[in-house]
């Protein structure tokens, strides 16, 4: 056995034992404050500090949370069908979930990420990224909903996702799993010099937010990880890591560990524009998908668009350098100066803090130590400010205090770590339970944090909750960042794998929240406005029920003349104009069998009835001391039948209008 | 004794104004003494006019169609109590006291109170309408008193 060889042996044995502590099946003792319980109790009746957006991983869902408390306010369904109130199943809500490869029901949520102004978060928007089918969403925080979706073509693995720049000016998006760009039929093993990535900018309209591709930069076929954009002095720039500069096509795992060091992607985005606005790029046609909701009209639109520029970095000198960084990097994180570029090197212990002062030298003085596939690679030496040395096993993350402070998560070791920016001296640790991912300080990827706490969210729960089966909830701790040494708090359960997180003081949103949709500016071509509008429309073999619900009832809460092989749509506008005082309508027999309707909002529930009979339909959402009386009927008759088409309801009865 | 001379002095000077007015349309007027309820009105007064402003009375047909018939009809039980009469038996301050100050007013005026009790629905005006909105359905259920009609003409 080589030296080489024996030293490779007593490094795995050590990880793996590490390991074995950190997640071991013994229940750890946790060593709490005695005041813990007093920083994260929130008196009822009280809010919570801030706002706390968990990406739900697998759910495809975006958790809103409070904190300190850790209370979950709500899951705002953005990849995802929601049953709760009929997202993605109602026609309204469909269309946002459309892709251009169809209809998909749920993705893997990663990265939110609040806009910005001036390198802080305002409040306006948040973004989160798809990973599996590739897409951006853009939440609107004034309604807590998800207001628009963009595909981005010529990608996969959309994991250096949803990151912005300085003043949103752009949403970023980068490929994890290179693939032949444009899409092809080609060996697998070919994968080299065949398989590429993009780096895609999406254009954010700072007025309403609107979003459209930009241009995307074709970048050779490593996996392009994680992202965030520059501030202050780098607010031009974004930073992408990459793992797999070896360009391994199978067991990754091993092949892809082969390199010292592997790259971040320095992207001078104004510079991109430039090279647009020269008309220094190509079209490409592959298609995506572009769809929005209009609040006006309380229904999503989807288009294809087979449009988008696509920039060669031979054909735009200066617009991509790469920065070698040890080893496999995970996270790229920026100190909230801007002066400072921090490479997660997963696979190494010492972490690289990077100058962005010292990288502008060495471009302008072409301090390169050669290049890939045309890329310049800078050279190391000139480009690094310092070493983080020992920091731990696995680092993955790093956010900022704003109090010259950073908080690195290692997800081997199962800690955090606290050092200076401008030193590497590491200052402080705190053990996690277990094997933290990411982490999130309120503003801590930002210009100005806000850093009281920092959420450790953690991937592997095992014994911290009473046990729940094989399936566990992923784990949060919140810890206290405002003295020396960093104070666990609290525990929390998680839904879906949260990855990144935002948060946000509460007092910057929680006045601007909408209460009801009004109704006077309900524009839904199906909208009844008042108990006089209602109607029951026939069009062939479609029925239109406009209806309206108000505490405690329906109208119209009895329809006869549906047939077998009739579609009904259902549309329900919830009269209300207060507050929380939501209804539901669910019909016996459905498919999608509910809607919960806003106030002011119309909504509308799909029925293709299967059999004749008397079908009731009822309010799913207790809505006042009447509520169980809040129900209605649905006669449906043969399909060759004939029989009467009237309804009632509101103390009238009608006759159907047949179209 | 000298209250009720108050009183009949007070109406003949309102039929007086009518009359000397020509309203189109002469209100009939609540009796003067009612409960004012708890709220902005409490205090003050909310004189009315002896004739109907049939313009404001459109107004507020076209809001009470929009934000009230869900749960109110004129002349029929519905989610909440039928309308007409309400301005002869309640004063117009308890009237607008109920819909600016609705929370405090179904629990603790009596009146507004043993109709909840009647009802068992908490009455929740939009929070869209305006003090000048209210005074115009206000106006439309005068309308409706003194013609009983509930279409404004």
């Amino acid at each position: 056995m080589n030296k080489g060889r024996v030293r490779l042996a007593v490094l795995l044995a050590l990880v793996a034992a590490l390991s074995f502590v950190a997640v071991g099946a013994r229940k750890v003792a946790t060593k709490l404050a005695k005041d813990a319980a007093q920083k994260v109790y929130v008196p009822p009746g009280e809010y919570d500090e801030f706002y706390a957006f968990l990406s739900g991983g697998f759910n495809g869902q975006l958790s809103v949370v409070g904190l300190p408390s850790g209370r979950t306010l709500k899951n705002i369904a953005v990849f995802s069908v929601n049953p709760r109130n009929g997202y993605g199943f109602s026609p309204e809500t469909k269309p946002l979930l459309m892709t251009s490869h169809g209809f998909v029901a749920w993705d893997d949520t990663h990265h939110p990420e609040l806009s910005m102004t001036n390198g802080v978060p305002d409040g306006r928007w948040i973004f989160i990224n798809a990973n599996n089918t590739p897409r951006i969403a853009r939440v609107d925080l004034k309604y807590m909903e998800t207001a628009e979706i963009i595909e981005i073509p010529n990608s996969a693995g959309n994991h250096a996702s949803s990151f912005v720049t300085y003043n949103t000016e752009y949403v970023t998006a980068g490929t994890r799993f290179s693939v032949p760009i444009p899409q092809r039929d080609i060996p697998i093993d070919q994968y080299k010099g065949n398989f590429k990535g993009t780096l895609s900018f999406i254009r954010v309209d700072p007025e309403t937010g609107r979003m459209s591709l930009a241009f995307q930069i074709l970048v050779p076929g490593y996996d392009y990880d994680l992202a965030h954009c520059g501030k202050g002095p780098s607010k031009d720039w974004c930073f992408f890591t990459s793992y797999n500069t070896e360009e391994a096509h199978t067991l990754l795992e091993i092949n892809a560990s082969q390199h010292d060091k592997d790259f971040i992607a320095a992207v001078n985005w104004k510079r991109a524009e430039e090279c647009v606005k020269e008309g220094k790029y190509e079209v490409w046609n592959t298609p995506y998908a572009h769809n929005w909701y209009d609040e006006k009209k309380h229904m999503a639109f989807s288009e294809i668009v087979k449009e988008e520029k696509v920039i060669k970095p031979e054909q735009c000198p200066g617009v991509i350098y790469f920065l070698p960084t040890p080893k496999s990097p995970h996270g790229v994180d920026v100190s909230p100066d801007g002066r400072f570029i921090v490479g997660n090197g997963k696979l190494s212990a010492t972490m690289a803090v990077f100058s962005f002062e010292k990288m502008l030298k060495a471009i302008e003085e072409k301090k390169f130590a050669g290049d890939a596939y045309g890329i310049p690679v800078l050279d190391y030496d000139s480009v690094v400010h310092h070493h983080v040395k020992n920091v731990c096993l696995g680092p993955l993350h790093t956010e900022s205090d704003g109090k010259g402070y950073a908080y690195t998560t290692c997800f081997i070791s199962s800690e955090i770590v606290k050092w200076k920016w401008e030193t590497g001296e590491i200052v402080d640790r705190i053990p996690v339970y277990y094997s933290v991912g990411h982490l999130m300080i309120p503003g801590g990827d930002s210009a100005k944090p806000w850093g009281k706490y920092v959420l450790a969210m953690n991937k592997i729960t095992k014994d911290r909750y009473l046990p729940t089966g094989p399936e566990l909830n992923q784990s949060a701790q919140l810890i206290d960042i405002t003295g020396d040494k960093m104070q666990l708090l609290l525990d929390f359960p998680t839904l879906g794998e949260p990855h990144y997180a935002q948060g946000i003081p509460a007092s910057l949103i929680k006045d601007k929240q909408a209460k009801i949709y009004n109704l006077k500016e309900n524009e839904h071509p199906y909208a009844t406005k008042s108990e006089k509008e209602v109607k029951v429309v026939r069009k062939g073999n479609e029925v239109h029920v406009y209806m309206t619900a108000i505490r405690s009832h329906f109208v119209p809460d009895n329809i006869e003349g549906v047939k077998v092989g009739d579609t009904v749509y259902f549309h329900v506008t919830n009269l209300e104009q207060d507050w929380d005082i939501p209804h539901g309508f669910a019909v016996y027999g459905d498919d999608d069998p509910n809607i919960l309707i806003m106030p002011g909002q119309t909504l509308t529930l799909v029925w293709k009835p299967e059999k004749p009979g008397v079908y009731p339909f009822y309010c799913t959402d207790f809505c006042s001391a009447l509520h169980q009386e809040m129900q209605g009927y649905v006669r449906v008759s043969p399909a060759d039948a004939n029989p009467p088409m009237i309804w009632r309801g509101g103390g009238k009865e009608g006759k159907w209008i047949v179209e | 004794m000298k209250k009720y001379v108050g009183y009949a002095l007070a109406a003949a000077a309102v039929l007086a104004l009518a009359f000397a007015a020509k309203c189109e349309i002469p209100a009939k007027m609540p009796p003067p003494g009612l409960p004012k309820g708890i709220g902005p009105y409490a205090e003050k007064e909310l004189k009315l006019d002896p004739c109907i402003d049939k313009e404001l009375a459109k107004k507020g047909e076209q809001l009470f169609e929009q934000y009230c018939s869900g749960c109110h009809k004129i002349t029929e039980r519905y989610v909440g109590p039928p309308l007409k009469g309400v301005t002869l038996a309640r004063s117009p301050e308890w009237i607008m006291n109920l819909l600016l100050n609705t929370e405090e007013m179904i629990w603790n005026d009596p009146i507004a109170n043993a109709l909840l009790q009647q009802y068992l629905t908490v009455m929740r005006p939009s929070p869209d309408m305006t003090e000048k909105d209210f005074r115009a359905v206000y106006e439309y259920l005068r309308y409706v008193d003194a013609t009983d009609q509930t279409v404004v003409k």
